[in-house]
């Protein structure tokens, strides 16, 4: 926080853009899967509601500074996801801060905020939307998310016709339409083919050249080392490893 | 959450002018998604209390043979009805809001408010729609609405921030208990039947059931179809009381209903995530 000013007089590449502070995410299990006014009652009865916990993130702190591709790797279910969740905004970490400094954009999953029932055009305004963009925004940009789609003879068309790849292609044209301080993207890359899959990285790349910052969970690790300079290794929800990419990656295919 | 991020953040997803235009992307996405591939579209909104309303004058009127004689009973029908409609469909609707809206509640930071509002935003405007079946029966009996129309705007707006209220009550409460929705259902059948929609207030009164005459006095939706009728009919029924004294009531179970609601979700609102 106060950095800012500093960054101001000109040093960009210092400037923390996040910055996880002890961050905890700890998810009560017995609570999550009642979900009726009986089982709950039987369950203060027996006290057993504040009993068992999982602990998704524990007590995990680390910055990442504006301009940085920073990747996050982990086996499945060590976290990762938890994590982007909190600094996305969408989860409260249970102890511990989080702070954001600028426009997040997250790259949403797959049909996520979409319709199927809605057209490709409508779906592309709902979304944008949702994401924040305003209708003059949207009504400007409207040709730039088609072109890069490349789905101009389909814009018509219900998204339920559209096949998986189709749909990712709109999903990444509309969250990267914008310049965002922070893009988040989690597993999206994977979909698609392998031309839109370059044309994906070619606009994160221009993205990254204009200052934007990147946050990438994949398990591909080959991915993640040809794309960001730093990352972070997360196992069994706990912080085991944080540097340069290339270094992180090899610890963690080597472990 | 530092003061920082939430200001950043609101300034990218939760804008108020931006949320706004959300709220529209929202509602005409129902209004797209319930008409599609209806040939009549639209028109039914008009047409499904008209139908209603025949029906229940040919069940009513005809079979049961209440007693009314201020007015034709098509025209009190149809009043409580579409009122009614305004109550129901907003908070059926949003019952279930944010659990529908987990995907994208799971991914994007948006405020979460804007999934049951815009159910009740929808209510009202598919009651816009049905206020040409209104005036279709108007015209039909040759009724000209009295001067006292022109409040029908104060009072929808009322009806809407009670609606509002329980709106976000009832989606909130969903989300820990999935049995607020089956509850909800028979709740509301209770509430339609303890609102005089389709039989008149004072029959309560000479049938010797006093206590229930009593008690439908502290029904908000009794004041809100009564002073509905009122306004449109400019005739008011022996109970009525006066146009101002209801407006008043129903100002006083807005605010309140609106107040608890709004508390209620602001409250739990944050614990969503964990639980849709």
């Amino acid at each position: 926080m106060t950095n800012e000013p500093q960054a101001m007089a000109g040093h960009p590449a210092s400037e923390p853009i996040v910055i996880v502070n002890d961050v905890s995410v700890i998810f009560n299990i017995a609570n999550e899967k009642v979900q009726s006014l009986k089982e709950y009652f039987i369950k203060i009865a027996r006290r057993e509601l504040m009993f068992k916990e999982f602990v998704a993130v524990d007590d995990v702190s680390f910055t990442v500074d504006r301009g940085d591709v920073f990747g996050l790797v982990g086996t499945n279910g060590s976290g990762k996801s938890t994590l982007l969740k909190v600094i996305a905004g969408v989860l409260e970490p249970s102890k511990g801060t989080c702070t954001v400094h600028g426009t997040i954009s997250p790259l949403i999953e797959l049909g996520a905020g979409f319709d199927m029932e809605l057209t490709a055009r409508e779906n592309i305004y709902l979304n944008g939307a949702l994401l924040g963009f305003s209708r003059r925004f949207l009504d400007e940009h409207i040709d730039e998310i088609i072109d890069f789609a490349e789905l101009h003879d389909f814009m018509e068309m219900p998204l339920k016709n559209y096949s998986s790849g189709m749909v990712a292609r709109i999903a990444f044209a509309i969250a990267t339409v914008t310049d965002p301080d922070l893009l988040i993207v989690d597993e999206v890359l994977s979909v698609g083919d392998f031309l839109f899959q370059q044309k994906c990285e070619r606009r994160i790349q221009t993205m990254i050249a204009s200052g934007t910052t990147v946050l990438i969970v994949s398990h591909d690790i080959s991915q993640i080392k040809r794309l960001c300079n730093r990352a972070l290794w997360i196992e069994k929800s706990r912080f085991k490893m944080i540097g340069d990419a290339q270094e992180v990656c090899e610890a963690y295919e080597n472990q | 959450m530092p003061q920082e991020a939430k200001a950043a953040r609101s300034s990218r997803t939760g804008g108020n002018k931006n949320s706004l235009y959300l709220l529209y992307n929202l509602v005409s996405k129902e209004f797209k998604l319930r008409y599609r591939r209806s040939v009549l579209g639209v028109v039914w909104s008009m047409l499904n209390p008209l139908l209603m309303m025949v029906v229940m004058v040919l069940i009513f009127s005809n079979i049961f043979r209440f007693q009314f004689d201020m007015y034709p009973f098509a025209i009190y029908l149809i009043l409580g009805q579409t009122i009614f409609a305004i109550f129901q469909d907003g908070t059926n609707g949003a019952l279930a809001s944010i659990i529908e809206a987990a995907p994208l509640i799971k991914k994007i930071h948006v405020s979460k408010i804007v999934f049951p509002t815009e159910k009740v935003i929808f209510a009202i405007v598919n009651f816009g729609f049905s206020l040409i079946a209104v005036v279709i029966v108007l015209v039909f009996f040759g009724m000209l609405p009295s001067w006292k129309v022109v409040l029908v705007p104060v009072l929808i707006a009322l009806l809407a921030v009670f609606t509002l209220g329980v709106a976000y009550l009832v989606s909130a409460l969903s989300v820990f208990f999935r049995d607020v929705i089956h509850l909800w259902g028979v709740l509301m059948t209770v509430w339609f039947y303890f609102t005089p929609i389709f039989w008149p207030y004072d029959a309560l009164a000479n049938n010797g059931i006093a206590w229930v005459y009593t008690l439908i006095q502290f029904n908000p939706m009794y004041h809100f179809v009564s002073a509905f009728r009122q306004m449109v009919t400019g005739i008011p029924l022996p109970t009525d009381a006066g146009l101002l004294v209801e407006l008043g009531l129903c100002t006083v179970f807005a605010v309140i209903t609106f107040a608890v609601g709004l508390f209620t979700f602001k409250k739990l609102e944050k614990k969503f995530i964990l639980y849709i």
